[in-house]
């Protein structure tokens, strides 16, 4: 089997201004026409400039960086969800990422109708779901209600169904993104259990963090991004105490 | 054309997923209503009827004929002007799953273009129940030519909605706007007016015979209601028609695929 990597040659990431800027029809074709002055424009918001960094199997990557340093939109990019306007992403191996849990559940469907959505967002088929739904469902403690719509759980429920569903299909490059509460204190312990699993089995993980403890018990590697540039690139602990350093001053 | 190959090979990737949406909306859709699937045959029919009324009674048109004539173009006039504004929502809809995984984006226009086929396919039950009594001997033809029909609608369809799709998630008017359009665009189409109240003005019918949406309507109405295939002229300006929007859609698509995930 081929090695799983993650190659990434200076990209460019840049928010467009045109989303700050936006139009209706109207106003496009009015100011066409000159008939209407154009808004004042907002400029073009350069998330990443020249990020550029290699990753082979064993590496487990910690990314920090202050907010708004481009710490999720560089993990976005390597989801392929955001698009670099320059540079390359080279990625070989099945990527499996873990944020935004909680979006994406048909709040008509039941518990049950909504473990087979996802799982076939994700890219699952629909027999591989089958055989692991008993498990999802006993993962997230649902019971009953597992055939209940989703518009009647409550916020906890919702988190640790998205949590069961995502983290039983399995990838080579997981990408971890730290905001995710997982439900109350017992069903943190237990999540805290399936995650490290993950790692573990997973070849490369990248791991967007403010937590330098858990960067410090999880990653061998750590990546410092500033203003959407690769401050310092190296060992967890000189890259953790230079950022400190430098947030004293 | 290697580009091609691999975007629908990201396309057929996705099929589970994609079947599971279009299940889901056709359930969803009848799960919500009482009359359920009768009603997708129904709500034509009954607009049909009124149709039928007022204007059979205008244009002096003997119900029993001109109902069918009305009814087939209310079916297709329903697949073209949801591609045009309901399906532009498609992206907004997807909006989660968008921002969750990189799927190619054109399956959402797929999804909701299948939706309106079947819904299309659907109601032309009440379509053959009509035809049963006014025209028996129509049936098998009419059966016959229904696939490749639905094909060719739906190919229009999705083209359509794709560039809807990229239109309404960058300017948020574009329903209104469009809904205006399509409401001129109805009365210049032949969904209820008969060929021959256009032959008194020369370039009223000239004008007929260039409208696409005037072969559109033949690939069904030749075969229901005169129960032979549709004109060879009216197979090719259809695929014409098919190709051209798949081409412009595509172009489209291209463009502004990857940006759509700031729009949402």
């Amino acid at each position: 089997m081929e090695k799983s990597s993650i190659s990434v040659r200076d990209i460019y990431l840049d928010y467009p201004s045109t989303i700050y800027n936006r139009k209706t029809l109207k106003q496009t074709v009015f100011e066409l026409a000159k008939l209407q002055k154009p808004k004042t424009v907002l400029h073009d918001v350069h998330a990443l400039k020249g990020v550029s960094f290699e990753m082979v199997e064993g590496n487990r990557v910690g990314v920090i960086g202050h907010n708004g340093a481009g710490k999720s939109t560089l993990l976005k990019a390597l989801a392929g969800i955001y698009p670099i306007t320059g540079g390359e992403i080279e990625i070989k191996g099945q990527l499996q990422s873990l944020f935004d849990l909680a979006v994406g559940f048909e709040i008509d469907a039941t518990g049950r109708e909504n473990i087979a959505y996802r799982g076939l967002l994700l890219g699952e088929s629909p027999k591989s779901i089958k055989e692991k739904t008993q498990e999802i469902i006993e993962f997230a403690e649902l019971g009953e209600f597992i055939d209940y719509p989703v518009k009647s759980y409550s916020s906890g429920m919702i988190v640790r169904l998205a949590f069961a569903i995502s983290t039983m299909i399995k990838g080579d490059i997981l990408l971890l993104d730290e905001v995710f509460g997982a439900g109350d204190a017992k069903f943190m312990q237990k999540a805290k259990k399936r995650i490290m699993g993950l790692i573990e089995t997973a070849k490369i993980l990248v791991f967007v963090s403010h937590d330098f403890n858990a960067v410090r018990e999880l990653c061998n590697r750590a990546i410092w991004l500033d203003h959407g540039e690769v401050k310092m690139d190296g060992d967890v602990e000189t890259v953790i105490n230079e950022y400190l350093k430098a947030m004293e001053v | 054309m290697e580009n091609v190959i691999s975007y629908f090979k990201k396309i057929y990737n996705t099929r589970f997923f994609l079947i599971h949406l279009v299940r889901w909306d056709i359930k969803f859709k009848f799960r919500r209503s009482k009359l359920g699937l009768l009603w997708t045959v129904l709500q034509p029919m009954l607009l049909t009827a009124i149709i039928a009324v007022v204007f059979g009674f205008v244009f002096k048109q003997p119900i029993g004929t001109y109902a069918p004539y009305i009814l087939s173009g209310i079916l297709v006039w329903d697949v073209i002007s949801a591609a045009v504004i309901g399906n532009g929502s498609s992206f907004i809809q997807a909006e989660s799953y968008i921002r969750q995984v990189s799927h190619p984006v054109m399956i959402y226009p797929i999804r909701a273009s299948l939706v309106s086929i079947i819904n299309f396919m659907l109601a032309t039950i009440g379509l053959f129940i009509w035809i049963l009594f006014v025209y028996p001997q129509n049936l098998l033809t009419a059966l016959i030519s229904l696939p490749l029909t639905a094909i060719i609608y739906f190919i229009i369809a999705w083209s359509i909605s794709v560039i809807s799709s990229h239109m309404y998630v960058r300017y948020r008017d574009y329903p209104f706007v469009m809904a205006l359009v399509m409401q001129l665009l109805w009365y210049l189409s032949p969904v209820f007016f008969k060929e021959e109240m256009f032959l008194s003005n020369p370039m009223l019918h000239g004008l007929f015979i260039l409208n696409p949406i005037t072969h559109i309507l033949m690939l069904i109405r030749q075969p229901f209601l005169y129960g032979c295939f549709a004109d060879t002229v009216s197979y090719i300006y259809s695929l014409c028609i098919a190709a051209i929007m798949l081409l412009l859609a595509w172009e489209v698509n291209k463009r502004c695929e990857k940006t759509v995930i700031y729009y949402l």
